[in-house]
């Protein structure tokens, strides 16, 4: 019971803890206090060298490495092999031409719900996800977890064969193994067979599993996911009377109330709920094109002229209340820091304030009481143009109230939409797998079969499924890991990725998807439609041909058509659940809970935002990739708010960044974790929140061991919140943290502006100032300076560059893991983090400022920080401080305006880092990109793969900038052979006219789920890059990071716009009213230390 | 330039040409190297050893062993370098200005001290050849022809760099060696083993002290001195111009040239003393180098230390007056920040501690200036590690901020230096005469002649 026993656990970690501690992450310290003793502490100068000589190496070698292909490598290596004539293409096969990457629809399914994608294939390997702008979850957008699947796709740890009961087996082995054992239980009609899927929405899987209900009449059928949402259902129940999904229509909606929802990322349809809230939200919003503007934007590029800057009515509000900072909070005007359970008062205040009945809050609330009347009347100032939403970890009462008043501000069917259920069979899961447990538990279980779950990690505590899995006469678990529960399973079965599989599954509307493999299996694993088709005692089909059957059924003589429509497009049009019509029934809300107390702790579990539930700890992007607000890499740890972490002593209130990595010891009933602490800004006081799916034992190389594990914490009566007492033991973890500063320091970075305040200063700016950060020019004595004395170049082609919205990013990392993937970027391990090396060349920089009255007592402003992102990249400045001081001119602008690298030439002095402002060039200290065999084929062809030595950093994707280049010069060609006058073979770059308008987009702006990135050509005035560096409306927002060195940077930014309540913040807007000001606020700290 | 009169002489009275010669060449031909020599050598072939090991382990890892990270790209290895390359500047500075301007006292510590010159430019050479990414690479940086039609980029310091080093070494070389022929004659002619005459007779390259000889060595070495001189200027400020060239506040300084020189000639006269001062105790050499030498060095330690001082102060004044917010945040980071030990020591090290030598007392006693010429030696060190980590650690956007953490391999590698240093230097003892012999003999000729002026009116 390793798994489940937190104990062993902990002596690894403190084994860890106990090698040279790096005092990286008390780095932040000063910046909130400057008491001496404490700075005295922190800020040796020379801490204790830290050996790379033994646990660096190791370290490094096998978690740094995702990498690390120890078998195969051993293998191939050492046998000689039989020559093998290869004989090339004689014909080659039609569409496959090298080096030209093809594209297939696809969906990634996760936790039941699937989301469109458009994997590049280039010669039938599957390297870069893309979201699919026709699917409804996306449009076109992506996450992390999509991004992740190319690597996943090549994780050397991913299971490669059968195991039955510890020794390598076959599928047919398991096949005969299966029909004895059900023989021994008396065949078909009598062995009790248990199914355990996650929750399913796959059309052809449910029927799969229909059939094999049919052939075994004892089969019964659980559903488990560890963050299922089940609260949500429960509410829906209430409110309704009836199963449901719930659809909201962001792009509608003027004023929303979050109620601890992450919508932002945490729901199935979040990439569409996000692309609508921003477009809702961005001064370059345009009120007449809400819907298909992601699709237009990626098929031509071709912007409107844009639109002025909306209104501050017609731009939407957010209100977030929240238990945890999410980005959702961070994207918020205004943010309630609040604990779980004090939520559900202040919504259930609000809807007796929009119903016309008011209630009062209980008296720990009253503080909060302006606040709750202005959201109360805000939302009813908007009937039909609102929105409520209640979170996942919310109780059902609280998903029930958003339903009510959701019906009495008159959302229903405008910005709320109630659908037929998704899931074929909705169920509780919590209750579904309680169910199963106690069936076991009572010895009514023969068969236990497990379909892609990990219930031995991840069940709550109190059901003991380790022990009571352990007494099931056979148990089979298909899964993609040979992992925990595999573990405790007589058969394990390997499971197929998701680009290698044929498939179907819904989305969060019911649309259906059909899954296509990139490429045939890596390894023997099979997928769960396989599976069930080789148990269910017909003859067993493909995948391939149960989907493709199951559809022909529906489709009857239409198949043919309509089977390549849908592969084509990557939606099934017309599958997506019907709406259901609701009257606006005024259902009785639920009781008052009974008032909370504020001193009892509170603990919030979370599924993780980069590794989610635990499934995907052994991919090394992921785990490496930081997480929103903390920036903690390869760790999760107890974020708690700086009071708390003063309150149980682990820091003063000067320094609340002490807590940081220290040893805490939470218990909830009679379960135990240890685990690190991180003290927040913006957390609520009294309230933990820790994010699940760490700990993992048996994962893989890259995801065992890394972080703790606190799924022993969770119990089917709390499986989102649940009180806690928290302890402090000896001991401190180092925390891999990529930002370890968090404020200004009253630096001009993130420019915030209120969209009152846009309107205000519409008009332009002060020439000079504008011309700095574009042109390079000052004004002295009326004369235009130049500001550099090298020679002005002309571009007469293409000039590259960008516009980063500040107000659209939300802060996602999908730019982040995407860039990682479109160019081969390495993973370095969490020592190489811990010693500032990770090599992203675009991070998302998140800054904590000030929300509301400047206080002095760092804790007290910590509580109210508002968290700020900014994606920062290479900012391909015209006047490049990198290029000047390379003295073999490794790095050169191009023709183009590109600040290039070229790797070869480097030898690596890093001098350009020293040199460059922004931090954003990466150096291969080691070899990171090692040659893996198993990873070299998820690499893109189309980008070098860097050597130990020599620096690196954002292109531009200067490949996919070529690839398009060649096409249209391609074209051109064969135009002019075409008109008959081949005069000219090239294209001409000196005629800007004659170039065709480029279209592409670059890694991280194919990915932005909110368009937050846009690229382009800065001459083409057609292009939105260039409008929006350009046009008079955009100046007032628009600016460069740094620009007062004369770097002239070629990405520039738009203000990070708020829409903030005037009944609230007459005292905040004069805060935030203008940089000058909101410099001279010291902020609280980033937490990191 | 001093007068006499009051200071100790630059040579003990009573030493004749016979004397000189003997005591001097007796140090390599004749006496025995005892248990000390043994010591100091192993000791300095142990840090060899070390260096060697550090260098192979550096070439098979990567970079990466180090403690460099971003944003503190340079560390020890820079550091190490600016701190090497400025104790060479004392030996030039002796062997080549004093010799033009005709300071008669620096004839019995130049020999030494160009020597120090040698040592010390090798080890600073190791180390921006290995603190690249591609070390193996290292000829890029050089203009030499080749198929791709590529120069060197002349815009960056770091080619002026390679220059400036490569000159210097090889100026100080010749330099060295030019003046030791004379003195290799004289080993060979009196060394009694056959090996000893065959080697120094083939590095004396057949001097046999003709007038013509001496006439053309003397215009050679001139010649020479001349050529000397700018690089005790030039060196240092084109590694100053290593950091000033970049907009890192903290780097971004006009006043980095002159300062690195001064801060430069500091540091190598504080080497010169930390060598001289055993040396002379050692091998009994107090005839030769005497107070007087000390108390020379001593002043050129307080000038050079109050310039260092100015350079400092000019730093903070114009870091606060020209407004720039970054450039002022850096300062008060040396204050106030992660760093601020390290600065308060060096400040200390190199503005307190030299305050000291305004005293004659404190310039004569020689235990006493040993010490300061140690805590120089760190000051020096650490100055170069604030200018070089702290700058770097506290730069435009707090986001990027980041603490440096040297490793083992760090201290390896820099203390593997001082090792290949100390062997050199116990090599050289052992098999060159430590100080000039002909020049002495000249030196012994003049102050006769000059006591015979003055006793003669």
């Amino acid at each position: 019971m390793i798994e489940t026993c937190p104990h062993h656990h902990e002596e690894d970690r403190d084994a860890e803890s106990a090698a040279p501690p790096s005092n990286q992450f008390w780095r932040s310290l000063e910046e909130l206090s400057n008491t001496p003793e404490f700075e005295a502490m922190l800020n040796r100068e020379f801490p204790a060298a830290a050996s790379l000589w033994k646990e660096g190496v190791s370290r490094r070698r096998f978690l740094a490495l995702m990498g690390a292909s120890m078998a195969l490598v051993g293998l191939n290596g050492c046998s000689r092999r039989p020559t093998e004539k290869i004989v090339p293409y004689v014909i080659q096969p039609e569409q496959l031409v090298p080096g030209k990457a093809l594209q297939y629809a696809s969906a990634m399914p996760l936790a039941g719900y699937g989301k469109g994608v458009i994997v590049d294939q280039q010669m039938g390997r599957a390297i870069k996800v893309e979201g699919n702008p026709k699917h409804p979850s996306t449009l076109g957008g992506t996450d992390v977890f999509m991004q992740a699947g190319p690597l996943a796709l090549c994780d050397p740890d991913r299971s490669q064969v059968a195991v039955n009961r510890g020794n390598v087996a076959t599928w047919s082995g398991f096949e005969n193994d299966f029909r004895a054992t059900v023989q021994q239980f008396g065949g078909n009609q009598k062995v009790r067979i248990r199914l355990l899927t996650e929750p399913v929405t796959s059309p052809t899987l449910f029927a799969r599993i229909q059939r094999l209900r049919s052939t075994y009449k004892n089969l019964r059928w659980h559903q488990w996911s560890p963050f299922a949402r089940d609260n949500a259902g429960a509410g829906i129940r209430a409110a309704l009377g009836r199963d449901a999904n719930v659809v909201y229509d962001f792009s509608k909606a003027t004023r929303i109330l979050s109620l601890d929802s992450n919508f932002l990322t945490d729901d199935p349809g979040s990439l569409r709920y996000a692309a609508q809230f921003i477009r809702r939200r961005t001064p370059r919003w345009k009120p007449d094109d809400l819907t298909a503007h992601h699709e237009s934007a990626r098929t031509e590029n071709a912007y409107q002229v844009p639109s002025p800057v909306p209104s501050a009515a017609d731009m939407n509000r957010l209100y977030v209340f929240e238990s945890s900072y999410t980005i959702t909070g961070a994207k918020a005007d205004h943010r309630l820091a609040l604990r779980p359970s004090e939520i559900e008062f202040l919504a259930r205040v609000i809807a007796g304030e929009i119903q016309g009945a008011p209630t009062p809050l209980p008296q720990p609330l009253q503080k909060h009481a302006q606040l709750v009347r202005a959201v109360a009347a805000d939302l009813k100032q908007n009937p039909g143009r609102s929105l409520v939403i209640a979170g996942d970890s919310q109780p059902p009462n609280v998903h029930h109230l958003a339903h009510i008043m959701n019906a009495a501000l008159g959302n229903l069917g405008q910005t709320v939409s109630y659908i037929e259920p998704v899931e074929p069979e909705p169920v509780n899961c919590t209750k579904s797998l309680s169910e199963l447990v106690t069936a076991i538990n009572n010895k009514e279980v023969d068969l236990l079969l497990m379909v892609g779950v990990n219930p031995v990690f991840d069940a709550p505590a109190d059901l003991n499924f380790a022990d009571a899995l352990e007494t099931i006469p056979w148990r089979a678990h298909l899964s993609q890991y040979l992992d925990e529960t595999s573990y405790h399973c007589h058969w394990h079965l390997p499971e197929s990725h998701w680009l290698e599989m044929w498939g179907d599954i819904r989305a969060h509307d019911g649309t259906v998807s059909i899954l296509q493999p990139l490429i045939a299996p890596l390894y023997a694993t099979r997928n769960a439609l396989e599976l069930l088709s080789a148990i269910a005692g017909q003859a067993p089909t493909s995948a391939y041909a149960a989907v493709k059957n199951y559809w022909a059924e529906v489709w009857k003589n239409e198949v043919d058509r309509r089977w390549e429509d849908a592969l084509r497009a990557g939606v099934i049009e017309g599958t997506a659940s019907r709406p259901i019509d609701i009257p606006a029934g005024q259902a009785k809300a639920p009781d008052l809970p009974t008032a909370p107390t504020t001193s009892a702790l509170e603990i919030n579990f979370r599924p993780d935002p980069t590794i989610f539930d635990g499934r995907f700890a052994n991919i090394g992007w992921l785990q490496e990739c930081p997480k929103p607000i903390t920036k903690l890499t390869w760790d999760n740890a107890a974020l708690i708010s700086p009071q708390t972490a003063v309150s149980l002593g682990l820091a003063d209130r000067k320094n609340p960044e002490l807590a940081n990595g220290q040893m805490l010891e939470l218990t909830v009933g009679d379960r135990t974790v240890r685990m690190p602490a991180w003290a927040q800004p913006g957390q609520p006081d009294n309230v933990i929140t820790v994010h699940c799916g760490y700990g993992r034992t048996r994962i893989g190389r890259v995801g065992n061991g890394a972080g703790f594990n606190v799924y022993p914490l969770r119990a089917t009566g709390s499986m989102h919140v649940a009180p806690v007492s928290i302890k402090r033991i000896p001991g401190t973890y180092p925390l891999a943290c990529t930002q370890n500063h968090q404020l200004m320091h009253g630096r001009d970075i993130v420019k915030t502006s209120t969209i009152a305040e846009v309107h205000e200063k519409r008009e332009p700016r002060d020439p000079a100032e504008s011309d700095i950060a574009l042109e390079g020019e000052t004004t002295q004595h009326g004369r235009r300076v130049k500001l550099s004395i090298y020679p002005e170049y002309d571009y007469p082609g293409y000039r590259w560059g960008m516009v980063i919205d500040q107000t659209a990013c939300i802060g996602c990392n999908a730019c982040v893991v995407a860039c990682q993937s479109e160019n081969n970027i390495p993973v370095v391990g969490k020592d190489e983090v811990l010693m500032s090396r990770e090599m992203h060349w675009l991070r998302i920089d998140t800054y904590f400022a000030d929300q509301g009255e400047p206080q002095d007592d760092p804790t007290q402003r910590a509580s109210s920080a508002q968290a700020m992102f900014q994606p920062m990249l290479c900012q391909h400045c015209e006047n490049a401080p990198c290029e000047i001081v390379c003295p073999v001119e490794a790095t050169s602008h191009s023709f183009e305006g590109i600040n290039e690298m070229t790797y070869n030439r480097c030898v690596g002095t890093r001098y350009c880092s020293n040199n460059c402002p922004y931090k954003v060039r990466r150096f291969n200290f080691f070899r990171y990109a090692d040659p893996a065999p198993n990873l070299a084929i998820m690499r893109n062809p189309e980008v070098t793969v860097r050597t130990r030595g020599v620096m690196e950093k954002c292109s531009f994707c200067i490949q996919r900038i070529n690839r398009e280049r060649t096409e249209k010069k391609i074209e051109w060609v064969k135009a002019e052979e075409q008109g008959g006058s081949v005069t000219m073979r090239s294209v001409p770059n000196e005629h800007v006219e004659a170039l065709p308008a480029a279209t592409h987009l670059t890694a991280c702006q194919q990915a932005c789920p909110t368009e937050a990135i846009i690229f382009g050509d800065i001459n083409d005035t057609n292009t939105f890059v260039s409008r929006l560096k350009t046009a008079a409306a955009y100046q007032p927002i628009h600016y460069g990071v740094l620009t007062e060195l004369n770097t002239q940077p070629r990405v520039s930014y738009l203000h990070r716009i708020t829409n903030p309540n005037p009944a609230l913040t007459l005292s905040r807007t004069t805060v935030e009213a203008t940089p000058a000001s909101r410099s001279s606020i010291p902020s609280p700290p980033g937490g990191a230390p | 330039m001093t007068d006499t009169s009051t200071t100790a002489p630059v040579i003990q009275p009573g030493h004749t040409y016979e004397t000189v010669t003997d005591k001097i060449s007796a140090i390599v031909l004749t006496r025995r190297f005892g248990r000390g020599w043994w010591i100091g050598f192993s000791l300095g072939a142990l840090g060899t050893m070390l260096l060697s090991f550090s260098i192979g382990m550096l070439l098979l890892r990567g970079i990466g062993i180090w403690g460099v990270r971003i944003p503190v790209a340079w560390g020890f290895a820079i550091v190490n370098f600016v701190w090497w390359i400025g104790i060479g500047h004392a030996g030039t500075f002796i062997s080549a200005f004093l010799l033009l301007l005709r300071q008669d006292w620096r004839t019995s510590i130049n020999r030494f001290a160009e020597a120090m010159t040698l040592f010390a430019v090798a080890c600073a050479g190791v180390f921006p050849l290995l603190h690249l990414g591609r070390p193996w690479l290292f000829y890029w940086l050089m203009p030499y022809p080749n198929t791709m039609g590529l120069w060197p980029q002349f815009s960056s310091a770091l080619v002026w760099d390679v220059f400036a080093v490569g000159t210097y070494f090889t100026i100080s070389l010749v330099f060295w060696y030019v003046g030791l022929i004379p003195d290799l004659a004289t080993l060979r002619d009196r060394s009694r083993h056959r090996v000893g005459r065959v080697v120094y007779g083939i590095l004396s390259m057949g001097w046999r002290n003709a007038a013509t000889h001496w006439h053309r060595y003397t215009q050679a070495y001139l010649l020479l001195a001349g050529l000397a001189a700018p690089l005790v200027i030039s060196v240092h400020s084109v590694v100053s111009m290593d950091f000033a060239e970049a907009q890192v506040p903290g780097w971004h300084t006009t006043i980095f040239p002159p300062y690195f020189v001064a801060g430069a000639i500091f540091s190598g006269f504080a080497m010169v003393l930390t060598l001289a001062i055993p040396l002379r105790a050692a091998y009994g050499l107090q005839d030769f180098i005497t107070l007087r030498h000390i108390d020379n060095s001593g002043k050129f330690l307080l000038i050079t230390g109050l310039i260092v001082a100015y350079g400092y102060g000019s730093e903070i004044f114009m870091n606060w007056y020209s407004g720039d917010p970054y450039e002022w945040a850096t300062t008060v980071d040396r204050f106030r920040g992660s760093y601020r030990h390290a600065y308060a020591v060096l400040l200390f090290c190199n503005i307190l501690t030299p305050q000291l030598l305004w005293s004659r007392r404190i310039r004569n006693n020689v235990i006493v200036m040993w010490i300061i010429a140690l805590i120089i030696n760190v000051g020096m060190w650490l100055e170069r590690f604030v200018i070089v980590v702290q700058s770097l650690s506290h730069e435009f956007l707090p986001s990027t901020w980041g603490m440096y953490s040297p490793t083992i391999w760090d201290w390896s590698t820099y203390i593997g230096t001082i090792g290949l240093f100390i062997m050199c230097f116990f090599l050289f003892i052992r098999f060159l005469p430590a100080i000039s012999i002909f020049e002495m003999r000249e030196l012994v000729h003049e102050v006769a002649e000059k006591e015979a002026r003055h006793e003669s009116p």
